[in-house]
């Protein structure tokens, strides 16, 4: 477990994940904290992995459908066997905020459901309070490593 | 038609709600609630709304054509909830060429919970630690709201609350914990938890008989906040 078990104590936690299979099993380490409502926002400069992640949360969470990059939909949503909801959410190409208003933006992230966001800052004033911050850095000379800081809000 | 021959003639309004938890469609004919269907829930009205206005329709033996109006609640409240009652009340109102009126469903809330003593805050929860609210008193057995639609932070409630008000509206319970502390003034009402069909017809039927008809072409749902910023 790369994921401490006290994560859910911590507000705030730093790890190095040196290999993409280390990325993957935190993501999974991650997936077990997910509850129907949660909202994940993830930070990181293109090709960090946001996507990568993503996906390892969905395989690890059964979903149905194949998670990909929602890149020009702005929004994907994936199915568990659970029947929980996942909206996978990319805001690389978002403009102007009445796009989250044709979106209904509010309807998903204080929902039932499970919502991961990618480029979360172009969205942080629309953020709940309640959620996980992901901010993931590449490592100077160290392509397969990053460096992962997270917040949970929700232990505040 | 029908059971009632005469319904071309009477004031037969359809009600729909879809702005929050509740999913809902209701029928009154002159200002009579013949009949209502609601359920609370998430995530249902797309699949509810139109069936409830089909069986409600069947049931009380009124067809489509026999509607005068049809009267929403207009929010504020889910944006996709809305979307799905404004598309359902367009969609039968441009076939039967028959008006839409709108009704704000802060008012509703207030309204429905008939007359009171003190003042009455409907609210609606905007997130981020906002509300949408109103205030309402009623004056001489008349219903009047004494401010505008508004949005408020929380903590800036004391401001508004300087006297005991009745607090209602689609409040989850943190939001109600939060609003306990910033105010001991508010008392919440804590019977209701649905929108009230028939008080939202009656309070379209008021607006139906002054002939405050909003345009089908143009009507939009209260949505109170505004998205207008360059990212």
């Amino acid at each position: 477990m790369i994921l401490k078990q006290t994560f859910l104590k911590n507000s705030k936690e730093k790890l190095t994940l040196n290999s993409p299979e280390e990325t993957a099993s935190f993501a999974r380490d991650l997936s077990k904290q997910l509850e129907p409502g949660a909202v994940v926002a993830f930070y990181g400069e293109l090709g960090s992995g946001k996507t990568f992640m993503i996906k390892q949360i969905c395989a690890e969470m059964e979903t149905i459908e194949n998670a990909t990059s929602p890149s020009f939909t702005l929004i994907n949503e994936y199915h568990t066997p659970q029947q929980v909801s996942i909206y996978h959410f990319d805001f690389y190409r978002l403009k102007n905020d009445s796009e989250l208003a044709n979106l209904g933006i509010d309807d998903f992230l204080y929902g039932d459901n499970i919502c991961l966001v990618e480029w979360a800052d172009k969205i942080q004033k629309f953020l709940p309070q309640k959620r996980y911050d992901i901010f993931i850095k590449f490592i100077e000379d160290k392509p397969e490593a990053r460096q992962i800081e997270i917040y949970n809000h929700y232990s505040q | 038609m029908t059971q009632d021959t005469n319904s071309k003639k009477k004031k037969v309004l359809l009600g729909i709600e879809s702005s929050g938890m509740t999913c809902g469609i209701g029928i009154s004919a002159d200002n009579r609630l013949l009949k209502e269907i609601s359920v609370n829930g998430k995530n249902v009205h797309s699949e509810k709304l139109a069936v409830f206005t089909e069986s409600i329709l069947h049931s009380v033996k009124i067809e489509v054509e026999d509607l005068s109006g049809i009267v929403l609640s207009a929010g504020p409240g889910s944006f996709t909830g809305l979307r799905i009652g404004y598309s359902l009340a367009k969609g039968i109102a441009h076939r039967s060429k028959i008006p839409i009126i709108e009704v704000s469903t802060l008012d509703v809330w207030a309204y429905q919970l008939g007359e009171q003593n003190s003042q009455i805050m409907a609210v609606i929860d905007a997130y981020r630690n906002e509300i949408f609210y109103s205030i309402y008193r009623w004056e001489q057995n008349q219903f009047r709201r004494i401010t505008d639609y508004s949005i408020v932070r929380i903590e800036e409630l004391d401001k508004l609350i300087a006297e005991r008000t009745l607090i209602t509206g689609a409040i989850p319970a943190e939001l109600k914990a939060e609003i306990g502390k910033i105010s001991s003034l508010a008392i919440f009402e804590n019977g209701t938890t649905r929108l009230s069909m028939k008080s939202l017809l009656e309070l379209g039927h008021k607006k139906f008989v002054m002939g405050e008809f909003s345009d089908l072409n143009d009507c939009e749902p209260f949505y109170m906040r505004k998205f207008k910023g360059v990212l």
